[in-house]
């Protein structure tokens, strides 16, 4: 356990140096980009060419960064997510954060993936990058099994015996699952101290904190 | 079990559920690994003493068993026997003896046997044909001697009183035993009674020198430490022996049951020597012939396999323990090795497994990075194209310029920073292409270029010119120098100096050598340093998992090693083979 | 408020000469320092009201400036700038004597805001 746990760390540490970098040359961006819009603010008067297409650019930079700090905050999250080995979580956020960082390989498979929150907000003592190990290797098994244009949705609440996450598929059943997913799966949720349950009647599972 | 009645059932159960209780906690149950493989190998040795130990143990003991009955056997058996023969030889001559006195007491009759002459011409030739006849007596039924020819003065003697007289009255013949006689010599009377057809009856009574006897026994061709000798039931000595007495003496070891077969039995003599004794009662007298050799001398081979024996016991044993303590340390050993390959291997899996759920979750969200500054690289790029090469008067177009070129340049920075982490994520597959290994370390130097600034560390790098290409996994490349680079950083103080030199190192391999002038590691820390389980709590531990740089350089076909001196510094050199050992691309491929 | 003496010190030029310019066409009066050497040569030469600092430097490190800077200038009010994403940088800043901390990349709206509370706040 305690080699893997130095990866984790090692792959934390170096994932924090990433962000540290982009944040840095996010910030430069921000400010020379706005260091542009002010003095174009300033020229009102004086003719200055381009000037709509000029503004409009920069407020495209401007929302690029902002899309970049908060990829940042999702990798920053998840680089020090090894730091702890249990921590009260908010399983809304972890759903969040989860769905916002396979977004991207969500829409390469064209699905769509959401989260439903719970409400009140429910929370779980456990080890968060396991969780998140956990979670995202549900959503991975799921997207195995849809054909485009399906949706996961990920959706904590509240069970008979503690908090329960429910990640559900709907749409066209589609390719085959990888065999390695599941046993994978139920591995990665034992080390979590989950327990796991295939739904019925559609491709889904439930979680048990 | 079934077969087995039920209480021997419950016996073995019970010695096994003890057996295992001694033992110990079985070792797969016990976490800690030295101790574990300690457990292992103290059962190991013991069921492997008891299973080879107890066997030879039994077999050398019926061995030597076997072989005693044998030798006892080799050695009471002649003895025996030789003691029936000479017995035999010893009651032949009395029989023959027996049986001239006999033929001449019935071929005389008694009238003729009174007559002196008679008698002294018989006793002449009886003298001449056997050897050993002393005198000749005619003795009537009241017991007075009538006639007597000899060296003594016996004529007219009475013997009716004595024993004997009686005895050959009631057995027919007499022998008596021995008595000093004449000259001293030792004697033996043999006495015969004759009844004639009117119912008288005489006795005739010849007296026989036993020199003869020790001639008998001579012949026997005993060793120098063996006697034997004639004794009669109350053990008196007949015949002078070497070391049981002379004639009359009482024999010091001549105490045996009566019985009629000749025997072998073991004891201690007059002198504390431990003896065998044979002895074999004469047929029709009181004899026994007595034979005694000493133990020693006869078990003399005995006592020689015995100590052989034992010596070949000891050493077995002794060859036998530490073969099994070299085996059992070897086999062990051998157990920890591929426990241990395995755990390293199965880690591996398990960690790229995992390390590429975090790896691929880096890289997916690093990879995101790259639309928003694609987005930023393409509207700045506009601008600037806008401003610069407007025909019309800009104004402040320099500094627009300035500010627009900062972004750009932000941008590309930003690509060369998230590039080798989107290599990371590619940890699963081995994927090979021709690459520049100095280039390959430049990219990872990159990434740790502000550590090295923020802790004014002095990196100093040195490519080999004309460095070949090698064929290899960029990513995994990536991963171990930037491993082997961040141990070198740990190691030093700020300030310190980090340098990485390639090379050729010969036809088949390049070399990379990173080192630092560092801490440095003790020789035994530099035994263990690749180990999965090695934790070290000093400053080599920052997390960084050696064990699998390790497993990575060798899953490419490479090598790597350490040098180290505490307080000096510390290199690790990377040999990697010029020519991939994979299929090129492969995923499931592998050597 | 216009005329404040501010002081920012980071070794990203780009960054730095961008800020200062923003600032100063807000009014501030902005000088710039890319090191800890050089920033704690023109605390006394610039007088500045408020420092703007960046943790992560070469050379003399962020918290080591601020440290100096709290145990020479104890009125100097001082804003620390951190490229992290974690909390940790900061909450270390505050304890090392620091006013308040910003992340990067920052809102230049937020800094000017805390900048101007900094000179207010009464120490």
């Amino acid at each position: 356990m305690a080699g893997e746990q130095r990866e984790a760390a090692f792959m934390g540490r170096i994932t924090a140096g990433v962000t540290h970098e982009v944040r840095n040359v996010l910030a430069i961006i921000r400010e020379s980009a706005g260091l542009v819009q002010d003095l174009i603010g300033l020229a009102g008067g004086e003719g200055l060419p381009h000037r709509d297409k000029l503004t409009k650019a920069l407020t495209t930079i401007q929302g690029q960064v902002n899309r970049g700090v908060e990829l940042m905050n999702n990798l920053n999250q998840l680089a020090h997510c090894p730091d702890q080995s249990r921590a009260s979580l908010d399983l809304n956020q972890e759903a969040a954060r989860i769905a916002f960082l396979l977004q991207r390989f969500a829409r390469q498979k064209e699905l769509v993936l959401e989260v439903r929150p719970s409400q009140p907000p429910l929370s779980a003592s456990l080890n968060p990058l396991q969780l998140q190990m956990v979670l995202a290797g549900a959503v991975d098994w799921l997207m195995g099994q849809l054909a485009p244009g399906g949706v996961i949705s990920l959706g904590p609440s509240q069970g008979g015996s503690g908090p329960v996450v429910e990640v559900l598929g709907q749409g066209q059943a589609a390719g085959s699952e990888n065999p390695a997913a599941w046993p994978d799966l139920e591995r990665a949720a034992a080390q979590l101290g989950a327990g796991l349950k295939r739904l019925e009647g559609g491709p889904g599972l439930r979680l048990l904190l | 079990m079934e077969f087995l009645p039920g209480s021997i059932r419950r016996f073995t159960k019970a010695l096994l559920a003890g057996t295992r209780q001694w033992l110990g906690p079985f070792p797969a149950d016990v976490e800690e690994p030295a101790v574990r493989y300690r457990l292992l190998r103290r059962n190991l040795i013991i069921l492997m003493l008891l299973v080879t130990l107890v066997p030879f143990g039994l077999m050398a003991a019926f061995n030597y068993l076997q072989y005693r009955k044998a030798l006892t056997g080799e050695i009471f058996e002649p003895l025996r026997i030789m003691a029936n023969k000479t017995r035999h030889s010893f009651e032949l001559f009395l029989a023959e003896r027996l049986s001239a006195v006999n033929f001449i007491a019935s071929a005389y009759s008694f009238e003729e046997l009174s007559d002196e002459r008679v008698l002294k011409h018989i006793f002449r030739v009886m003298k001449h044909e056997f050897k050993g006849f002393v005198d000749l007596g005619l003795i009537d039924s009241n017991g007075l001697q009538l006639g007597y020819v000899g060296p003594y003065e016996l004529k007219g003697k009475d013997y009716r009183q004595q024993g004997w007289f009686h005895d050959v009255q009631v057995r027919g013949s007499y022998i008596s035993d021995v008595f000093l006689g004449y000259r001293k010599f030792p004697h033996i009377a043999i006495a015969v009674q004759h009844m004639d057809e009117s119912g008288k009856w005489w006795v005739l009574r010849a007296t026989i020198e036993t020199t003869i006897f020790d001639d008998l026994i001579a012949s026997m061709g005993l060793a120098p430490q063996s006697d034997a000798l004639l004794v009669n039931r109350e053990g008196i000595v007949q015949t002078n022996s070497k070391f049981f007495g002379k004639v009359l003496d009482k024999c010091p070891v001549c105490v045996f049951p009566a019985s009629r077969e000749a025997d072998v039995v073991e004891l201690v003599d007059q002198h504390g020597r431990q003896v065998l004794v044979a002895y074999s009662q004469l047929v029709n007298s009181d004899f026994v012939l007595v034979v005694v050799k000493p133990k020693a001398d006869v078990l003399k081979a005995w006592y020689t396999l015995k100590s052989e024996l034992f010596y070949l016991v000891l050493g077995s044993v002794i060859v036998i323990i530490l073969v099994v303590l070299r085996l059992t340390g070897q086999l062990v050993q051998r157990i920890r090795e591929s426990e241990r390959r395995r755990e390293l291997a199965f880690r591996e899996m398990e960690h790229s497994h995992k390390l590429s759920s975090i790896g691929r979750l880096a890289a997916g969200v690093a990879h995101e990075i790259n639309n928003p500054m694609a987005i930023i690289n393409e509207k700045a790029g506009l601008m600037k194209d806008l401003i610069e090469h407007g025909r019309e008067n800009f104004p402040r177009r320099d500094d627009f310029l300035t500010h627009i070129a900062a972004i750009l340049r932000s941008v590309e920075r930003c690509r060369s920073i998230t590039h080798p982490l989107l290599g990371f994520a590619r940890r699963m597959d081995v994927q090979v292409e021709l690459l520049d290994l100095n280039e390959v370390i430049g990219e990872v130097i990159k990434f740790l270029e502000n550590e090295s600034l923020y802790r004014g560390l002095e990196l100093k790098v040195a490519p080999a010119e004309n460095l070949p290409r090698i064929a290899s996994d960029r990513g995994q490349l990536q991963q171990v120098f930037l491993n082997v680079l961040n141990n070198a950083f740990a190691a030093v103080e700020d300030g310190g100096r980090v340098s990485i030199t390639t090379r050729e190192e010969d036809e088949d391999r390049v070399a990379v050598a990173i080192q630092d002038n560092g801490v440095g590691m003790s020789r035994e820390i530099m035994e263990h340093i690749f180990e999965p389980f090695f934790t070290t709590k000093k400053v080599y531990g920052t997390g960084l998992g050696l064990s699998i740089t390790y497993g990575i350089v060798k899953k490419l076909g490479g090598d790597i090693k350490v040098e180290s001196e505490l307080n000096a510094g510390t290199t690790f050199t990377v040999f990697l083979p010029k020519k991939s050992v994979w299929e090129a691309g492969g995923l499931d491929g592998g050597p | 408020m216009a005329g404040l003496r501010v002081l920012l010190v980071d070794d990203e030029m780009d960054f730095v000469s961008a800020l200062a310019e923003r600032l100063s066409l807000r009014g501030f009066q902005v000088a710039t320092a890319c090191e800890g050497e050089e920033a704690l040569r023109l605390v006394p030469l610039e007088r500045p009201q408020v420092v703007v600092l960046d943790v992560r430097m070469p050379g003399l490190s962020g918290f080591e400036v601020l440290k100096r800077l709290r145990t020479d200038w104890p009125e100097l009010p001082v804003l620390l700038l951190t490229g992290f994403g974690s909390t940790q940088d900061g909450v270390e800043g505050l304890r090392l004597g620091a006013l308040d901390y910003l992340v990067k990349p920052v809102d230049i709206e937020a800094m000017i805001e805390k900048i101007n509370q900094a000179v207010r706040t009464d120490r």
